[in-house]
C-alpha cells in the first residue's frame, strides 16, 4: 500500500516516554500536495506523534521516512520559535540565514505583510500578544516555503482572520506541492480541508484513510 | 465460618490459659515435668491459628463481602494478589498475622537443636512466658481485633483498598515487620526464662540464629517502608522521621544494639544481665510501635486514629516492662564483672551498643516529645525532621567510623594490625580530600561519607589479610552485612544534603531546569481505557548539556473507589549516579501541568545496600549441635 | 586491680564524651527544632515573642480564598476547628493539593511573621473529608465502622 511518491512514510511506530506506552503500531504515507489531519480525543498523544514524523524525536520502535531534505520542513507547534529580544523583522533575517533562504529585507517585510505585522516589523517581538507571535511563526514557515510542513493545534491564540489568513496560506502551500501534517482541535470546521485522516487513539491508530471516510467518535 | 473461626480462637485462648496455669502452678512447686504438655499446646494453637487464617484468605480469595474485614479491604475489581495480601491491611488482619507468625515461630523452636539444649526448667518457663505473649494476641483477636465480624446483609462489593498499598512496596513491607516483631518474641522469652532458671549463658548462643532472622525481617521492612515512600509518595525523600516511621525504628536500634552487647556477652561471658535486658527491651519497643502508630496518642499525618487497642497495649506494655525489669534487676544470678579494656574489640563493640541505644533513646523521646512537653507547656511542642537529622545523623556517621576502625583491634588490648588500622584511616582522609575538592564540602556529608569509604576499605582490606575470615562462613555473612550498611552509609550521606530540587508550572512545549539537567513538558496524555482507574501521565523529555538523557511519564491516576483523591505515580530515571525523579502535582483543562522534578545523588545506593545486608546476613547462621 | 580500675575510668570518660556530645545536639536540636503544637485559637491566644515555628491546626473558611494562577500557592483563611469565629491568614508557597477546598481540614507548618496574624507555611497537609475517618494506612472510612 506504500506508494513510491510518499513524502513521509511511518511503518509500525510505537513510543514510550519511561515505561508508559503513549502508542504503538502506527502506519501512514503522506504524499505531496495533500493534508493529513491528525485527530484523536485529548490526550491521546498527537503532538508526540508529530514530533516523531517530523524528526524531533527517534521513535521506540518502527521507522520514520521522509523523502525530503531538513531545510525544507518546518514545524508550527505550541512553543513559537520567536526571540523576544530580536524584532519581528530581526526574527525574519535570523531565520532566513540559518534556513539559508537569502532573501533581502524588501521580501522580508513582504512576509511581515502577509501575516499583517508589517506595522511592527521594528518592534521587539518579547512586546507581541500570543496571537502576534503565532503569525510572526507563521511568517518564519512561509519564508521557509516547506514541501513538508507539521502544525501542532496551530490556531490556538488566533483570532478570526488570522485563523482565515492561516487557512489560507496552508492551502496555497498545498497547491504548491508540500505535503502538510495537522493537529486540529476543531475537527467539524477543518475535516472539509483535508484529504487524508490519521486517528489515533487506545495507544494505537484507530483510523488512517480518506478524510470522507472518517466519522468523528465521541470524546 | 465466622463463628466457627471465633469460637476456635476463643477456645484456644482459654486452652493456653489453662495450660500456663497449670505449669505455673507446678513450677512453683518444682515440678517441671510439664514440657511435653506444654509442647503439644503450642501445637495446637499452632494448628488452630493456621487454620482460621486459612479460613480469612479463602474469604477474601473469593470476596465474601459477609466478613467486615473484607468487605473493608477488598472489591471486585482488586486483583487477586492484592486481594489475599489484604490479609494484612487493616488492624485485625495484622494482628491475626502478627499472632499466625510467633505462633509458627513457636512451632519451629520444638524441634531446633538449641531447644533441645534447655533443661525441664528453662523450657517450662519459656513456654510459660510464650504463652502469656499468645494469650494477649488471642485476647486481641477475640476482643477489640476481631477479623471475624459478620455483616448481615451482604454488601454486593466491597471499599476497595487504597490505592497507596496497591504496590509491591507496601504488601511486603508489614508482613516483614511483623515477622520481625515476632522474630524477637523467642529471644526475649529465652531470656527470662534462662535468668529465672537460674542464669545461664547457653541462652545467647540457642537464640543467635533467631535474632539474626529477626533482624533480617525488621531491616528489610524498613528499608522496604523508606523506598516505598521514595517510589509512591511523590515527595522524592525516604525517610520523615514520621512517628509511624520513628517508631519502628526504635526496636531496630535496640535489637541492633543488642546483637552487638550479645556478641561481646558470648566471646567474653560479661553483659549477662545487659543482655537479657536488652532482648527483653526490643520485644517490648515492638509493641510500642504498633502502639504509637494504633493509639492515637501521637498526632501524625499518617496516624491511623485511635483504635480500640490502645489501652490493652499499654497495659500489656508496663505488665511486661515490670515484669522483666523485676527479671533483670532482682533475680540473681552470677555474673562475671570482668571488664575489657576500653581500646578493644569489645570495647569498641560496648561502645557502638551505647551509641545505638542512645539513637533509640533520642528517636523515643522525640516520638513521646509532644506527650512530654505537655508536661510544662499549655500547648504540646513536636520536632520536626530537622530535630532527627541534626542530633541523630552526626551519631551514625560515628558508629560508621567505629566500624571501619574496630577490626584492626585486638580482642584484648590495644591495636592488633597497626599498618592495616594506618592505611585504613588514610582512606579515610584521602578520600575526604578528593569529595571536598569535587565540590561537596557540607562537613557532616564529608565525615559520613569518609568514614563509609573507610568502612568498606576496612572489610575489603580485613577479608584479604585474613585467611581464617574467608575460609568461615559467618564472618562473609557478618561482614557482608557491615558492607552494605557501608553503602547505605554514603547513599544517605550524599542524597540528603545535595538533593536539587525545582517546582514549576509549564504549558506545553515549555521547559524547566533543575540542577544541570532541562527538562521539557512535550505533552499531556489521558488514558480512560482501564476500568479500575482513569490515569493521566505528563510527558517529559530529560537532557543534560544538551544531550537528551531519557524520557519519564509522571503520572496522576483516579481510582475508582477512591474518587475524592488523587494519586501521584512518580516517574524516574534511574541511576547509581544522579536520579533523575518527577512527580505530576497537577493539571488544568488546558493541559497547563505543575511539575516536581528532584536531582537524588547516589540514593540507589540505600537500597542496594539495604538489601545486601539482609540477604548476606542469612550467612551469619551458626550451626548447633543438637543435644 | 589497677589495670582494671583504669579501664573503668576510661570507658566512665568515653561515656562521658558520648553523653557531652550527644546532649549538645540534643540541645541544640530540641531550641532550634522545636515546634509549637497549635490550634488557631490557640496560636491567636500565645504571646507574640514566643510564637515562631509551629505546626498549626485548622480548617480553611469559606471566603478569602486566593490562587496565584503564575506560581504555586495560595492564600487563605484558616479557622479553628472549634470556633470558626477565630481566623488567622495563611500565606502558603508550593504545591497545593489536590483535596484543598473549603471546609477542609488543613495540617499547616512554617512560622509566624511579626504580624501573628499572617501564618507563613511552608508544608501544607490536608486530612480527610469530615465524613470519613482516617483508620489502618490512610484509608477512608465512615466513623465508627470496625477495623
Amino acid at each position: 500500500m506504500m506508494s513510491s511518491g510518499s513524502i513521509l512514510t511511518l511503518r509500525s511506530v510505537s513510543h514510550f516516554f519511561g515505561s508508559r506506552l503513549i502508542f504503538k503500531g502506527v502506519s501512514c504515507e503522506l504524499g505531496p500536495g495533500s493534508i493529513m489531519l491528525v485527530a484523536g480525543p485529548n490526550g491521546a498523544g498527537k503532538t508526540t506523534l508529530l514530533k516523531i514524523m517530523a524528526g524531533l524525536t527517534p521513535p521506540r520502535a518502527g521507522s520514520v521516512e521522509r523523502k525530503v531534505p531538513d531545510r525544507a520542513m518546518a514545524f508550527m507547534g505550541h512553543q513559537t520559535f520567536v526571540y523576544p529580544a530580536l524584532s519581528a523583522l530581526g526574527n525574519l533575517e535570523f531565520w532566513n540565514s540559518v534556513y539559508g533562504r537569502g532573501l533581502d529585507d524588501a521580501a522580508l517585510l513582504g512576509l511581515l505583510d502577509r501575516v499583517g505585522l508589517k506595522g511592527f516589523a521594528l518592534e521587539s517581538a518579547g512586546t507581541f500578544s500570543r496571537g502576534m507571535a503565532q503569525r510572526l511563526s507563521l511568517a518564519r514557515v512561509l519564508l521557509v516555503e516547506p514541501e513538508l510542513l507539521f502544525l501542532d493545534e496551530p490556531s490556538t491564540g488566533l483570532d478570526t482572520a488570522s485563523q482565515a489568513l492561516l487557512h489560507g496560506e496552508l492551502e496555497a502551500a498545498r497547491r504548491r506541492g508540500a505535503g502538510i501534517v495537522w493537529i486540529s482541535h476543531d475537527l467539524e470546521r477543518d475535516l472539509g480541508r483535508a484529504n487524508m485522516v490519521l486517528g489515533l487513539g487506545g495507544r494505537g491508530m484507530s483510523y488512517f484513510g480518506p478524510a470522507q471516510g472518517f466519522s468523528q467518535e465521541g470524546q | 465460618m465466622h463463628a466457627i473461626s471465633f469460637t476456635a480462637l476463643l477456645l484456644s485462648m482459654l486452652a493456653a490459659v489453662g495450660l500456663t496455669a497449670t505449669a505455673g502452678m507446678k513450677a512453683l512447686k518444682d515440678d517441671f515435668d510439664t514440657v511435653a504438655l506444654l509442647e503439644k499446646g503450642q501445637i495446637l494453637l499452632t494448628v488452630v491459628v493456621l487454620a482460621v487464617s486459612a479460613v480469612l484468605v479463602q474469604a477474601l480469595v473469593v470476596r465474601d463481602f459477609s466478613y467486615v474485614y473484607v468487605r473493608d479491604y477488598t472489591d471486585i475489581f482488586l486483583p487477586m494478589f492484592y486481594a489475599v495480601t489484604a490479609f494484612w491491611a487493616g488492624q485485625n488482619g495484622s494482628f491475626l498475622f502478627w499472632y499466625l507468625c510467633v505462633a509458627v515461630m513457636g512451632w519451629c523452636m520444638i524441634y531446633t537443636p538449641g531447644y533441645s539444649r534447655l533443661d525441664d526448667r528453662t523450657k517450662v518457663y519459656f513456654w510459660i512466658l510464650f504463652f502469656l505473649v499468645e494469650i494477649f494476641f488471642l485476647f486481641a483477636l477475640t476482643g477489640p481485633s476481631n477479623p471475624f465480624m459478620r455483616l448481615d446483609p451482604v454488601p454486593a462489593d466491597g471499599r476497595g483498598m487504597n490505592p497507596l498499598l496497591q504496590n509491591p512496596g507496601m504488601i511486603f513491607h508489614p508482613p516483614l515487620l511483623f515477622l520481625g516483631y515476632a522474630g524477637y518474641t523467642i529471644p526475649c522469652c529465652l531470656a527470662l526464662a534462662s535468668r529465672l532458671s537460674g542464669g545461664n549463658r547457653e541462652w545467647l548462643d540457642l537464640c543467635r540464629n533467631w535474632n539474626i532472622v529477626a533482624w533480617i525481617f525488621l531491616t528489610s521492612g524498613i528499608v522496604l517502608g523508606a523506598w516505598w515512600a521514595y517510589m509512591e509518595l511523590g515527595w522524592g525523600g525516604y525517610w520523615a522521621w514520621d512517628p509511624v516511621e520513628n517508631a519502628s525504628l526504635i526496636p531496630w536500634l535496640v535489637g541492633t544494639a543488642f546483637i552487638h552487647t550479645a556478641i561481646v556477652g558470648r566471646t567474653r561471658g560479661t553483659l549477662l544481665r545487659t543482655n537479657v535486658f536488652l532482648a527483653s527491651l526490643t520485644f517490648m519497643l515492638c509493641f510500642f510501635a504498633t502502639f504509637v502508630v494504633r493509639s492515637g496518642l501521637i498526632d501524625s499525618v499518617h496516624a491511623f486514629g485511635g483504635s480500640r487497642m490502645g489501652v490493652p497495649l499499654l497495659v500489656f506494655m508496663i505488665a511486661g516492662l515490670l515484669f522483666f525489669l523485676y527479671v533483670c534487676l532482682v533475680q540473681r544470678t552470677d555474673d562475671a564483672t570482668r571488664i575489657d579494656d576500653f581500646t578493644s574489640r569489645p570495647g569498641m563493640l560496648f561502645l557502638a551498643s551505647w551509641l545505638f541505644l542512645c539513637l533509640g533513646g533520642i528517636v523515643f523521646l522525640g516520638v513521646l516529645w509532644p506527650v512530654i512537653s505537655n508536661l510544662w507547656s499549655a500547648n504540646p511542642v513536636g520536632l520536626d525532621a530537622g530535630f532527627y537529622n541534626r542530633v541523630c545523623l552526626p551519631l551514625f556517621a560515628v558508629l560508621a567510623l567505629i566500624m571501619a576502625v574496630c577490626p584492626w583491634f585486638s580482642q584484648k588490648s590495644g591495636i592488633s594490625d597497626t599498618p592495616a588500622m594506618g592505611l585504613v584511616l588514610g582512606v579515610g582522609v584521602g578520600a575526604a580530600v578528593v569529595i571536598y575538592a569535587l565540590g561537596y564540602t557540607q562537613p557532616l556529608a564529608l565525615f559520613s561519607s569518609a568514614s563509609g569509604f573507610m568502612m568498606i576499605a576496612s572489610i575489603a582490606l580485613y577479608f584479604v589479610r585474613n585467611k581464617g575470615a574467608r575460609s568461615f562462613l559467618p564472618s562473609w555473612g557478618a561482614y557482608g552485612v557491615h558492607m552494605g550498611v557501608a553503602l547505605m552509609v554514603l547513599g544517605v550521606a550524599f542524597s540528603g544534603p545535595y538533593k536539587v530540587e525545582g517546582e514549576a508550572v509549564l504549558t506545553k512545549g515549555q521547559s524547566m531546569n533543575v540542577g544541570s539537567y532541562e527538562i521539557v513538558f512535550n505533552e499531556l496524555t489521558h488514558d480512560h481505557g482501564n476500568p479500575a482507574m482513569n490515569s493521566h501521565a505528563a510527558l517529559l523529555t530529560v537532557s543534560r548539556d544538551g544531550k537528551v538523557v531519557g524520557d519519564m511519564a509522571p503520572e496522576k491516576r483516579q481510582y475508582r473507589n477512591f474518587e475524592q483523591s488523587t494519586f501521584a505515580e512518580v516517574a524516574v530515571i534511574p541511576s547509581l549516579g544522579e536520579e533523575v525523579y518527577a512527580t505530576l502535582l497537577g493539571f488544568n483543562e488546558q493541559g497547563t501541568v505543575s511539575l516536581k522534578i528532584s536531582i537524588n545523588p547516589l540514593v540507589n545506593w540505600i537500597w542496594i545496600g539495604g538489601t545486601l545486608s539482609c540477604l548476606i546476613a542469612f550467612l551469619c547462621w551458626r550451626k548447633i549441635e543438637r543435644r | 586491680m589497677s589495670t582494671a580500675k583504669n579501664q573503668k575510668w576510661v570507658y566512665l570518660a568515653a561515656i562521658l564524651l558520648v553523653g557531652a556530645g550527644v546532649g549538645y545536639l540534643l540541645f541544640s536540636g530540641l531550641s532550634q527544632n522545636s515546634v509549637y503544637f497549635l490550634n488557631v485559637s490557640e496560636a491567636l491566644a500565645m504571646p507574640a515573642e514566643k510564637l515562631t515555628q509551629a505546626r498549626l491546626f485548622g480548617t480553611v473558611a469559606e471566603n478569602g480564598i486566593e490562587h496565584d494562577p503564575s506560581s504555586l500557592g495560595v492564600s487563605f483563611f484558616a479557622q479553628d476547628s472549634a470556633d470558626p469565629s477565630q481566623t488567622i491568614r495563611v500565606h502558603f508557597k508550593g504545591a497545593v493539593p489536590d483535596t484543598f477546598k473549603a471546609g477542609v481540614e488543613v495540617i499547616l507548618e512554617g512560622s509566624f511573621t511579626a504580624d501573628t496574624r499572617v501564618f507563613e507555611a511552608s508544608t501544607m497537609m490536608t486530612k480527610c473529608p469530615s465524613k470519613y475517618e482516617k483508620n489502618d494506612k490512610g484509608q477512608m472510612r465512615p466513623p465508627g465502622s470496625v477495623g
